[in-house]
């Protein structure tokens, strides 16, 4: 078997790949942060799978491991603090976590790419949009000449609806919009038609009006290229216009994961429900009270032993104080973590 | 029905807020105008919700009518008094009652000082009560807040990002003003703790008959708690109205637009947006005509050239700024 692929012509789909076929199998993973403190177990046994031409939608507040979560996948956790201490992410076969650098540094760009919350963070201000495009193929593409890597840069460019791509290439990130920026970072992102998206907050620094955009946009590239999108956000109105499959964490741990409709329709975890239930709604009455979980999200250092949302869960009994919840499957694909699972449906 | 409720506490009147850029030895000066000529009234116990996107004015407006920022023109009155001209020393005393909060209370907040010292400075600056009595307020406040009393003796980083609004919120109201301006207040909060802060937010304001200017990009947070609402677009307001009303029945093209770009929490609700292309224009050189105009998928030659009034579309205080939008009044 060949090592990760970094030849363009095997990435045109093949008769064995299909939608929703599994890209990305994310098994039991475990991530630990070296603190202070001691030892801290930020990813505590976290699943789930991308699916090709699908969206995953990762879901909590801060603090809750999501971004922990992406970053564990792509090999970038800040070392020598973070570590992935179990479980696996298979891609083609392979546990990405295992991966030396070197095939890791290969994958990252082009079979597996990400963007941010802020574009300006991840752009380089000295460079012309143009050059950023083009150092992918330089990395990714060795066999691109230079008029190539122009040629396909500004396709991308045109593809990500930026106008007058040519005139746009020679420009500096600080000349663009938010907007026109995050456009940038998704033309870099799928300049090697990657099989993954992994999407952090990508919408979050943006205007409405803009995020409308950007969102229609990566469900267009998605629906050309086929590419399986890792979605990470804490706004549940995001997630119901994109996802098709949702995990929702909490505190290190993935409570529920269902598919977008039973989620919004049937959440079965205190806290899918009580976060539903905190969203003010357009069509609530003005000024009345909103619903709310009590408490904050406690410290990574002062995790509760048991159940992780024991001290904010409205139907905490003694033994959630103590017991560690075990994932369920309730339906095919629904999986919720609690142990009052039984009692509380 | 004559009440207290209807008491209308501040008032603007075609406020301007031009900040000039540039007019050094080679280069000509320039304008950015982020407030170009605004009126509205707030009244005791009612909440003005302002929304709109990034460098619309939203928040010079708020900065501008507390007088943070001197206006270019325009005119200021709280409770009928007009404002506009007083200096510094006489503002002093109307600074207790309007107050601002911010939408990180961590970079407002002295990291040296403990919560008790940042909370008794209102009470030190404008000279009422002795440390003593101060410190019992303190307290008092604390507790309204949900926190407990010994959060006084505790540094900010010591506070999760909801209990420092909290305590942002505690200092606003300490000397019991009568207007407060929040600025993206609840903008960085994770919905859950949100939440809570929407609901301290109204309680306060029944309790105290509190007037609130709410500035926010979040739109749902906003048309929950306000009962009118204001849409910017650079600079100048498109439309306003009771907050329902505006919600159900947007008649500006920028705030149905706007309105339809919120992600709504239902995955049965997809695909019904208007996506507006491009961007806002710079404030610097708004388009001439309607500032609206090269967005606006319904834009005629006239909204190329004339500017649009904002005028009254019903006798229920629904203004619209559009040429396209016939007053039923």
């Amino acid at each position: 078997m060949k090592p990760l692929n970094t030849n363009p012509s095997s990435t045109e789909p093949t008769a064995g790949e299909q939608l929703g076929e599994v890209v990305l199998d994310v098994r039991q993973l475990e991530t630990t942060f070296t603190t202070e403190q001691g030892k801290i177990k930020v990813l505590d046994g976290v699943s789930f799978q991308a699916k090709r031409g699908q969206t995953i939608g990762i879901v909590g507040e801060s603090g809750c491991g999501k971004s922990v979560t992406s970053l564990s996948i792509m090999g970038l956790l800040p070392r020598p603090h973070g570590q992935v201490t179990g479980g696996e992410v298979i891609y083609k076969g392979q546990d990405v976590t295992k991966l030396p650098p070197e095939k890791l540094y290969e994958m990252r760009g082009d079979r597996i790419a990400m963007i941010f919350q802020e574009p300006m963070t991840a752009l380089n201000p000295v460079h012309t949009i143009g050059e950023q495009l083009c150092e992918v193929y330089r990395l990714h593409r060795p066999e691109f000449d230079k008029k190539q890597r122009k040629e396909e840069a500004i396709n991308m460019l045109r593809k990500v609806d930026i106008p007058a791509p040519e005139k746009r290439f020679n420009v500096y990130p600080h000349e663009l919009s938010g907007g026109m920026r995050q456009r940038v970072m998704i033309a870099i992102a799928l300049a090697c038609k990657p099989d993954i998206l992994i999407a952090d907050e990508p919408t979050t620094a943006l205007d409405v009006t803009i995020q409308a955009q950007i969102l229609s946009l990566m469900k267009e590239l998605q629906q050309e290229t086929g590419m399986a999108i890792i979605f990470i956000t804490h706004d549940l109105g995001v997630v119901a216009e994109i996802c098709d499959e949702v995990v929702v964490m909490y505190a290190g741990r993935a409570v529920e994961k269902t598919n977008v409709f039973e989620l919004f329709e049937n959440p079965r975890h205190p806290y899918s429900r009580g976060l539903l239930n905190s969203i003010p709604r357009l069509d609530d009455k003005p000024k009345t009270r909103l619903n709310t979980i009590e408490g904050s999200v406690p410290s990574l250092a002062e995790m509760p032993k048991g159940c992780r949302f024991y001290n904010r869960c409205p139907d905490r009994q003694e033994q959630c104080e103590h017991q560690t919840p075990v994932p369920e499957m309730i339906a095919n694909d629904h999986m919720v973590s609690c142990l009052r699972l039984k009692e509380l449906s | 029905m004559h009440d207290v409720v209807s008491e209308v506490v501040l008032s603007i009147r075609d406020l301007k807020q031009h900040f000039a850029i540039g007019g050094g030895l080679f280069s000509k000066k320039k304008f950015v105008y982020a407030v170009d000529g605004i009126s509205f009234d707030v009244k005791a116990g009612e909440t003005l919700g302002l929304v709109g996107e990034s460098g619309c004015g939203k928040s010079t407006v708020g900065r501008t009518l507390l007088k943070l920022y001197e206006p270019t023109s325009g005119q200021i009155f709280f409770e009928g008094r007009d404002i506009t001209k007083l200096g510094s020393k006489e503002m002093g005393d109307l600074r207790k009652e309007m107050q601002i909060i911010f939408q990180d209370p961590m970079e407002s907040l002295n990291s040296r000082h403990t919560i008790g010292g940042i909370m008794a400075e209102p009470f030190e600056i404008h000279g009422i009560g002795t440390p003593e009595e101060r410190r019992v307020w303190v307290e008092e406040l604390l507790v309204k807040v949900g926190l407990p009393k010994t959060a006084a003796d505790r540094y900010p980083h010591e506070f999760s990002g909801g209990q420092r609004q909290r305590i942002g919120i505690a200092r606003a109201i300490a000397l019991k003003p009568k207007i407060i301006v929040c600025d993206e207040a609840v903008s960085a909060l994770d919905v859950s703790v949100q939440s809570q802060i929407v609901n301290l937010l109204l309680e306060l304001q029944k309790e105290m008959n509190l007037a609130l200017i709410f500035i926010a990009h979040d739109l749902s947070v906003v048309k929950h708690i306000s009962d009118r609402i204001a849409v910017m677009y650079l600079g100048k307001v498109v439309e306003m109205g009771d907050a329902e009303t505006l919600y159900r029945e947007p008649k500006h093209p920028y705030t149905q637009a706007l309105i339809s770009a919120i992600p709504i929490p239902n995955p049965r609700h997809r695909n019904q947006r208007i996506i507006l292309q491009g961007d806002v224009p710079s404030p610097m050189d708004p388009p001439p005509g309607c500032h609206f105009n090269a967005r606006c998928v319904h834009a005629t030659d006239e909204c190329r050239v004339k500017r649009p009034e904002l005028i009254d579309y019903d006798s229920q205080g629904h203004q619209v700024a559009c040429h396209l939008v016939q007053p039923i009044a």
